[in-house]
């Protein structure tokens, strides 16, 4: 293999990593915004996969042609009911946050199998999204082919790292995420409505999260496949622990895991031998969540950033 | 409206406070029962009563956290419906709790910015600005930047009055404020209420410490059982007569310590250093000794290595240097169990958390350290017998109420659980002891008894270990006294040399000799 080609691998490999961490950002983010706010969601999982569904269905022309926008809002707005019945059940019924969202995984998990059987007969294709390149930046050597020929839901993805920072530095709504999460009682003796704050910041996780599934068929694979997250969703809520609840922090941990993602395909195709054996596949599968298990295990430190009320339900005089 | 009607800060200055014929009821119990209450503009008022006498329950309900089952609560005659803390906000009325409603990870103008109902975006300066004026109107130092995490306990208690302040609060009450201060800031404390006296504010001082309500108050309203004793001004009342009023019986204010001669050395502690949770060095090679029959006193500010000197000699945290010994013998690689056994009891800070089971009835909480022992089990079975009548023996030695070995710890006051804790630690005659604040948070009549009860094992021989941040306490019942500062002794001396003031100097970091 000569320099030249094996710079082009690896900048395709970039290319795909970059891409490959879209849903991973969409899904994390949106979680910080939940556990910051003192929800521990266990369901993006399942919100995933009902947004991955859902979206493909309404875009696809085997399903209901209405386009990739309309299938990306029916996306959205899924992740948003489901955020909604979790935060329900978690702030106003009061219930273990833990066991709620494990509920939501599995009826997302069943639930968008079933309608992808009775709906769509187990087929769903759609024309995905497509590169945009970006004038001028694309033309950069290496970095332009990485960063700048990218289709719109990455670039979508990339752009609210910064913009969930702003959100939760800059705004008043924001600082009232930081506080419910931390010390609900002091937020609420100074007048901020906790129940409300804690419902905004899930729906909105919920939505991101639909819209990280929704990024998987039209952004990414061009089809649903039943449980096509594999954990991908499970990967996106320790990232939050990795990531100490900061949005770069979390973007760091989702290119990290999704480069293992694709060293793993990249290992395959280039039949990589170790002892002069081919690596079995499976044991390529496993990296991306043995790498999970001992990022969390380092990242034991991020404790102190931990939102100390996630997990406990807030009633007043308690 | 004229100037003589507003605060410093512009806000509106309630003149009159009326709470008339309060009654609050919880399942099973009534903690207020008709209670009448006010407060005047300009006034110290000291709501004083033992723990669960109703005080806090009743300010609760002008803070907006509770709502009235009956009565009516009026400011400048006008009634008010108070369902809210925000609407207590509204109205001028500021609650600063025992326990810091402060959120940690924020910066002190972010906590103050939370209350802020303003547009989405955040207005960090405008609210520093603010903050600074309060801060100066009102000599409260405070550097709006820092983060409230890195603040010590006496800036926190600075930071809710400004908090309180910041919001025009024209009704302030203050929820036993002393409880976690050094002197020297209780001083400065009482300084910032009487500017705020001299500022039009009304003031509400919730306490169970007679001293204090004497130096710090116009009036004084007595609780007891969840009824109004008396309010009464401040001058020339005693302090026996206020805690008879409280109590409901008489105390023994000044304790009587027998002259003893310390006897032979039972614990030492020689070049321990420790660290903390954080694994920053927590004790930096301290030595101490305490002999039979004597009670050495730690005098330390929270936070300042006293509480890892407790857990390392109990066994809950390893030693990174030095020795412990007990006895004569090393103790430091040992178990806990084993440390039990060589005659070491621990009465730890937090009974919630190391101290009781808070979901075990009293029976199961007084065995535990002994539910091994032949006496108390048939083969591998508990005896319950057994155990049933060492129970209640101790329930009735130490005075439990209610008397029920099966009623769970949980849902004793806090005094009674401490009851429990100290019956099971005493009760396996111990060689020396480490007890740690034990009538933090107790009744009057708790803290009576259980510091009797301490004299009474020093005349049993007991080399006692005494940590608490109340100077008072230990200069009733030390016979030495350490001065812990920043992990390292800064000074032993004998109690009859001591001196309240300088101690507390020199817990507070201030150099000198006591």
């Amino acid at each position: 293999m000569d320099e030249r080609t094996l710079l082009d691998v690896l900048v395709a490999a970039s290319a795909l990593t970059m891409a490959s961490a879209m849903p991973f950002l969409y899904s994390a983010l949106g979680e910080v915004f939940s556990q910051l706010s003192g929800v521990f969601n266990l369901g993006v999982e399942g919100i995933m996969l009902m947004g991955a569904f859902v979206s493909i269905y309404f875009a696809s022309d085997m399903g209901l042609d209405a386009g990739l926008l309309v299938g990306v809002l029916a996306g959205i707005v899924t992740g948003a009911l489901l955020g909604l019945v979790m935060a329900f059940v978690s702030v106003t019924m009061h219930a273990d946050q833990g066991i709620s969202g494990i509920g939501i995984t599995l009826v997302g998990r069943g639930l968008s199998t079933t309608l992808f059987i009775l709906l769509a007969d187990g087929v769903l294709l759609v024309e995905s999204f497509q590169p945009i390149r970006i004038p001028l930046l694309s033309d950069l050597p290496v970095l332009g082919e990485i960063l700048f020929n990218q289709n719109i839901m990455v670039y979508g993805a990339l752009l609210l790292v910064p913009l969930t920072a702003w959100l939760l530095r800059r705004t008043t709504w924001g600082l009232q995420i930081r506080a419910v999460g931390q010390n609900p009682a002091a937020a609420d003796a100074m007048g901020v409505d906790v129940v409300r704050v804690r419902y905004s910041a899930v729906i909105l996780g919920g939505a991101m999260a639909g819209l990280a599934g929704a990024s998987m068929p039209l952004a990414l694979t061009n089809v649903f496949q039943v449980n096509m997250t594999a954990g991908l969703g499970f990967i996106a809520v320790a990232m939050v622990y990795f990531g100490g609840w900061s949005p770069w922090r979390v973007m760091v941990g989702s290119l990290l895991f999704s480069a293992a993602y694709n060293l793993q395909i990249w290992v395959q195709v280039l039949d990589v031998k170790l002892f002069g054996e081919t690596i079995p596949v499976n044991i390529l599968l496993m990296m991306p969540y043995v790498l999970a298990i001992i990022v969390l295990v380092f990242a034991r430190d991020m404790q102190r950033f931990r939102p100390q009320a996630m997990n406990r339900p807030f009633r007043r005089g308690d | 409206m004229n100037a003589a009607n507003l605060l410093p800060s512009g806000h509106r200055r309630i003149e009159l406070t009326e709470m008339i014929g309060i009654t609050k009821r919880f399942p099973g119990v009534v903690a207020n029962d008709r209670v009448n209450f006010d407060v005047r503009a300009g006034e110290i008022h000291a709501l004083l009563g033992e723990n669960g006498a109703g005080k806090s329950t009743l300010m609760h309900q002008l803070g907006g956290l509770y709502v009235p089952d009956e009565g009516e609560i009026r400011l400048d005659s006008q009634p008010v419906d108070i369902r809210t803390p925000s609407e207590a906000l509204r109205l001028g009325i500021g609650m600063i709790h025992q326990h810091f409603m402060l959120v940690p990870t924020l910066s002190v103008t972010e906590n103050i910015a939370l209350s802020r109902q303003g547009g989405p975006l955040l207005d960090l300066n405008s609210v520093r600005d603010e903050l600074m004026a309060v801060s100066e109107t009102y000599n409260l130092e405070i550097n709006p930047d820092g983060f409230v995490w890195q603040m010590s306990l006496g800036e926190m208690k600075r930071l809710e009055i400004i908090k309180a302040l910041f919001h025009g609060g024209s009704i302030v009450i203050l929820d036993e404020p002393t409880a976690v201060l050094t002197p020297r800031e209780v001083e400065d404390l009482f300084q910032t209420l009487a500017l705020m006296r001299s500022r039009g504010h009304s003031l509400i001082f919730i306490t169970h410490k007679l001293n204090e309500v004497q130096i710090i108050s116009d009036r004084i309203t007595v609780m007891r059982d969840g009824s109004v004793v008396d309010t009464l001004p401040n001058d020339d009342i005693d302090q026996s007569t206020l805690a008879h009023m409280m109590v409901g019986r008489e105390l023994r204010l000044n304790l009587e310590k027998a002259t003893l001669d310390a006897g032979d050395e039972k614990l030492r502690v020689r070049n321990l250093s420790v660290q903390n949770d954080y694994d920053l060095p927590a004790l930096r090679g301290i030595n101490l000794s305490v002999r039979a029959g004597e009670i050495l006193g730690i005098a330390a500010v929270s936070g300042n290595g006293q509480n890892e000197l407790a857990e390392c000699i109990a066994g809950l945290r390893p030693a990174t240097g030095g020795e412990v010994y007990l006895n004569g013998e090393s103790i430091l690689d040992k178990s806990i169990g084993d440390r039990l056994q060589a005659g070491l009891s621990y009465i730890p800070e937090e009974r919630t958390v190391h101290g009781t089971i808070g979901t075990f009835t009293v029976a199961e909480n007084v065995i535990l350290q002994k539910h091994g022992t032949s006496r108390y089990r048939s083969g591998p079975f508990m005896n319950f017998g057994a155990i049933g009548e060492f129970t209640e023996d101790l329930i009735s030695w130490f005075n439990i109420l209610p008397r029920r070995k099966e009623a769970l710890v949980k849902n004793l006051s806090g005094g009674n659980a401490q009851r429990v804790m100290v019956a099971r630690e005493l009760s396996h005659e111990p060689v020396a002891m480490v007890v740690e604040r034990p009538t933090h948070g107790v009744d009057v009549g708790a803290t009576e008894f259980i510091r009797e009860l301490m004299l009474q094992k020093r005349e049993d021989g007991v080399a006692i270990l005494l940590i608490s941040e109340d100077l008072d306490e230990i200069m009733a019942l030390a016979d030495r006294i350490a001065v812990i500062y920043e992990g390292s002794v800064v000074d032993v001396v004998d109690r009859k040399d001591a001196i309240a003031d300088k101690l507390g100097l020199l817990m507070a970091g201030g150099v000198g000799q006591v």
